[in-house]
C-alpha cells in the first residue's frame, strides 16, 4: 500500500516536472518538489515497515527496485538542496516511477525475509547507492545534451531554468566518481563474501555479473574522461549510454534469474 | 483632494526639449520648495531622467492644480508655454496613479523592463522627502508605487533576458560557463561592438582579456584600456588554448578561424568549452567551427535573433504586468475616492462644532457661578450629542462614495448644511495650525 501511494506521488511529481519544462512556472517546480518528497517519505515508510515486520511481499528484485527509487530520489533532493538543479527531476522522477512500478510488478504471495546479516545489508546498500548515483549522473548528462543542443541550435529563449553546461558537466563527473567508488565497495564486498563463505558460484551469479560489467563500463568512462579524449557532450552521451545499458541488463537479469537478495540468501544459507 | 501628474517623456518630446526641461539634481530641492510655495500645491515630487521629466503633485480639489504645475514647469525651466503644451501630458487622479505605476515598473521605458527607472523614481521621492515636501498623500502613493514595481518584477519575467547584442553575449556565456569569474577572453580585432561586449564581460567578472590585432599598437592601446594583454596576430592559436570566450571583429576578407584549425585547438585544450562570438562583417569565423566538439559559435545575426526573441518575451510579459498594474490602480483609486468625502466630513464636523460652541457660550453667559465641573459636563454632553447626530450622515457619505454616488450625495450634504469650499482646510493650513 505504501509503495503504491509512493508510486502515485512520484507519478504526479514526474508530470509536474515535465510540465515545468514546457511552461517554466516556479509554482510547478515547488509542487513537484513536495510531491516528490511525499513519495520519498512513503517509500521510506515502506522500507522501514518491511524491515520492522521482518519480511516483504515485494521479493528480492522488488526490494532492490524499491531501494533504487528511494536512493535516487533521496540523492536527488540532497543535490537540489546543495546545487539547485531541480530540473534533473524531469529525468529522476520518471525513473523513480519506473523503479517503483517494477518493484510492485515483482510482488508475490511469498514473504521474502528482510533481515539479512548486517554485511549483506551494507553490500546491497552501497551497490544500490552506487547505481542511484549513476542514475543521477545520467539525468545530469541528459540535461547537458539538451542544453548543448539548444545552444548549438540557437534556441536560447525559454531555457533560463536549465543549469549551465559547466555545472552539469562537473556534476555528472562528480556523481560518476562517487557512484564508481560505492559500486567498487559493493562489488568488492560481494567478491570478498563469496571467498570468505566459500561460495565461488556467487562470483558468476548473473546479477553480480551485471554489476561487475557496470563497474567495468564506468571505469572505462572515467579513464577516457581522465585522458581528455572526449568533451562534455560525448562524455554526457557515453554516461547516458552506460546507464541505459546497465539498467536494461539489470532488469533483464532480474527477470531471467533471481537477484542480489536471492544471491545473498544463498550466501547466508 | 486632487492628485496630478504633469510631464513630458521620450514618447512626446524630442531630446533637445527634454534636455531643457530636465531638473538638475543639485537644483532639485530648491525647485521642489518653489513648487510647493505656489498656491494650492501641498505636496510634490519631481522625477527627472534623461527620458522624462514628470511632476507629481497633490492639493485641494477643483483649483486647477495641473495648470499651476504646468505653469511652474514652463516658468522654472524657462520654456515658453506655447512650446511646452503640445508635448505635455496631464493625468488626474487614477490616471496619474496608473501612469506612475507604469513608469516605475518600466512599462513606459524606451527599453521595456530596464531596471534603472525604479531607482531613479526612488531617488526623486527621497529628494522630495529630504526637502520636506512629501505629505501623507504622496508618501502613500510612492510607497505603493515601489510595492507595485517589485510585484511586477517578481511576478513577471519582464526584466529577464538581454535586450542588447553586446549583453546577449554575456548572457550566452553564462549559459555555458555559469559564473564568469576567473574566465579568460580573447579579442580578435577591435570593433566598437566587440569593445562593448568586452566591457560587459569584464563587469561580469572576467579575469583576463587578451587582445590580438594586426596593428600591434592598436592592440596595446586597447589592452591598456581594459587592463589586458596585447599579443601578435601569429600568437592567436596558442592563446586559443587558454581562452574561454573569443570575440572576433576583425576587418578580414576571409575567415580568421576555420574548422580544421579549431579542431586541433580543441584537441589541445582537451575539448574544454569555447564560446566564439563573431561580430565581424564579413564573418571572421567559419560557421562549420560549430561542428567541433565543445565549440559554440554565435555570429551577429544569431545574437540579434536572441535579442529579438528576448524583446518579444518582454512584450508578452508586459501584458501580465499591465494586469497587475490595473488591479493595483483600482485599489488605489478606492483609497483616493475615499479621500474625496473627507473634506465634506471635515466641514460638517466643523460647522456642527461651531454651532455647539456658540450655543454653550450663549447658555453659560446666562448661568452665573457655574462650576468648572458642570461646565465640563456640558461640554461632554454636547460633544457626545453632536457625534451621535453626525454618525449616520457620515456613514451614509462613506457608503455613497463606496457605491459610486459620492459626488451626488456630497453635493446634497453641502447644500443642506450650507457648507462652503472655503470651510475645507488645506494641508498647508493644517501644517500651519500645528506650527
Amino acid at each position: 500500500m505504501l509503495y503504491l501511494l509512493a508510486l502515485h506521488a512520484f507519478l504526479v511529481a514526474a508530470v509536474l516536472y515535465i510540465t515545468f519544462v514546457v511552461n517554466a512556472r516556479d509554482g510547478l517546480l515547488r509542487w513537484a518538489g513536495w510531491f516528490s518528497l511525499a513519495g520519498f517519505a512513503l517509500d521510506s515508510l515502506g522500507l522501514v515497515d518491511a524491515h520492522v515486520s521482518g519480511g516483504s511481499t515485494l521479493g528480492p528484485a522488488g526490494m532492490f527496485y524499491s531501494m533504487m527509487a528511494w536512493s535516487t530520489v533521496g540523492f536527488f533532493h540532497l543535490l537540489v538542496w546543495k546545487k539547485k538543479v531541480d530540473v534533473l527531476g524531469v529525468i529522476v522522477l520518471p525513473l523513480a516511477v519506473l523503479f517503483n512500478s517494477l518493484a510492485l510488478l515483482s510482488t508475490s504471495d511469498v514473504v521474502t525475509p528482510t533481515t539479512p546479516p548486517i554485511w549483506v545489508s551494507l553490500h546491497v546498500a552501497v551497490t544500490t547507492w552506487g547505481e542511484a548515483l549513476f542514475a543521477l549522473a545520467a539525468a545530469s548528462g541528459t540535461i547537458y545534451v539538451y542544453q548543448d543542443w539548444r545552444l548549438r541550435n540557437k534556441q536560447i529563449h525559454g531555457s533560463q531554468y536549465l543549469p549551465d553546461l559547466q555545472t552539469l558537466d562537473a556534476l555528472g563527473l562528480t556523481l560518476i566518481r562517487w557512484g564508481f567508488f560505492l559500486l567498487t565497495l559493493g562489488v568488492g564486498s560481494g567478491v570478498a563474501a563469496a571467498l570468505v563463505f566459500d561460495r565461488p558460484q556467487l562470483l558468476s551469479d548473473p546479477i553480480s555479473m551485471v554489476f561487475k560489467v557496470t563497474w567495468g563500463l564506468y571505469l572505462a568512462l572515467l579513464l577516457i574522461r581522465a585522458a581528455g579524449r572526449i568533451g562534455g557532450r560525448r562524455s554526457a552521451i557515453l554516461n547516458i549510454g552506460s546507464f541505459t545499458l546497465a539498467l536494461v541488463a539489470m532488469v533483464t537479469t532480474f527477470l531471467m534469474a533471481g537477484g542480489v537478495m536471492h544471491a545473498a540468501d544463498k550466501v547466508v544459507g | 483632494m486632487d492628485l496630478v501628474l504633469v510631464g513630458i517623456s521620450h514618447r512626446t518630446a524630442p531630446i533637445e526639449l527634454r534636455e531643457r526641461l530636465s531638473f538638475p539634481a543639485d537644483e532639485l530641492a530648491e525647485c521642489l520648495l518653489s513648487l510647493c510655495e505656489m498656491e494650492n500645491v501641498d505636496e510634490a515630487v519631481i522625477i527627472s531622467t534623461c527620458n522624462r521629466t514628470e511632476l507629481v503633485a497633490s492639493g485641494p480639489a477643483g483649483r486647477g492644480l495641473s495648470k499651476i504645475v504646468a505653469r511652474f514647469m514652463a516658468e522654472d525651466r524657462k520654456v515658453p508655454e506655447s512650446e511646452l503644451h503640445p508635448v505635455l501630458y496631464r493625468y488626474h487622479s487614477w490616471e496619474a496613479v496608473n501612469h506612475l505605476f507604469r513608469v516605475t515598473a518600466s512599462l513606459d521605458s524606451m527599453v521595456l523592463g530596464e531596471p534603472q527607472i525604479t531607482g531613479q523614481v526612488k531617488e526623486a521621492y527621497h529628494a522630495a522627502c529630504d526637502a520636506g515636501v512629501c505629505g501623507p498623500m504622496l508618501n502613500r502613493l510612492f510607497h505603493k508605487t515601489f510595492q507595485v514595481a517589485k510585484r511586477v518584477r517578481t511576478e513577471t519575467k519582464i526584466a529577464e533576458n538581454a535586450v542588447s547584442v553586446s549583453y546577449a553575449g554575456v548572457e550566452l556565456a553564462r549559459r555555458i560557463f555559469g559564473k564568469l569569474e576567473g574566465k579568460e577572453a580573447l579579442l580578435i580585432g577591435a570593433g566598437e561592438m566587440a569593445e562593448l561586449a568586452v566591457e560587459h564581460l569584464l563587469s561580469a567578472g572576467l579575469a583576463k582579456i587578451t587582445i590580438a590585432n594586426r596593428t600591434h599598437e592598436r592592440a596595446a592601446k586597447l589592452a591598456s584600456r581594459f587592463g589586458g594583454y596585447a599579443i601578435g596576430w601569429g600568437d592567436i592559436d596558442s592563446e586559443l588554448q587558454h581562452a574561454d570566450i573569443v570575440i572576433s571583429s576583425a576587418a578580414a576578407p576571409h575567415y580568421v578561424l576555420n574548422h580544421e584549425r579549431l579542431e586541433s585547438v580543441m584537441r589541445a585544450r582537451r575539448y574544454r568549452p569555447l564560446f566564439l562570438i563573431d561580430l565581424g562583417v564579413p564573418r571572421n569565423i567559419d560557421p562549420d567551427c560549430a561542428e567541433a566538439e565543445g565549440c559554440y559559435v554565435y555570429d551577429l545575426d544569431d545574437l540579434e535573433g536572441v535579442v529579438e526573441e528576448n524583446k518579444k518575451s518582454r512584450y508578452a510579459e508586459a501584458k501580465a504586468a499591465e494586469l497587475i498594474i490595473d488591479a493595483e490602480t483600482e485599489e488605489f483609486e478606492n483609497y483616493l475616492n475615499g479621500l474625496r468625502v473627507v473634506p465634506t466630513i471635515v466641514s460638517l464636523r466643523k460647522r456642527f462644532d461651531e454651532i455647539r460652541i456658540a450655543e454653550i457660550d450663549r447658555v453659560i453667559a446666562r448661568l452665573d457661578g457655574l462650576e468648572d465641573e458642570h461646565r465640563e459636563r456640558i461640554e461632554y454632553l454636547t460633544t457626545a450629542l453632536v457625534n451621535k447626530i453626525l454618525h449616520e450622515p457620515i456613514a451614509a457619505l462613506k457608503k455613497a462614495e463606496a457605491d459610486g454616488d459620492g459626488a451626488e450625495v456630497t453635493q446634497i450634504v453641502r447644500r443642506l448644511f450650507a457648507l462652503d469650499d472655503k470651510d475645507v482646510p488645506t494641508l498647508k493650513e493644517i501644517k500651519g495650525e500645528k506650527k
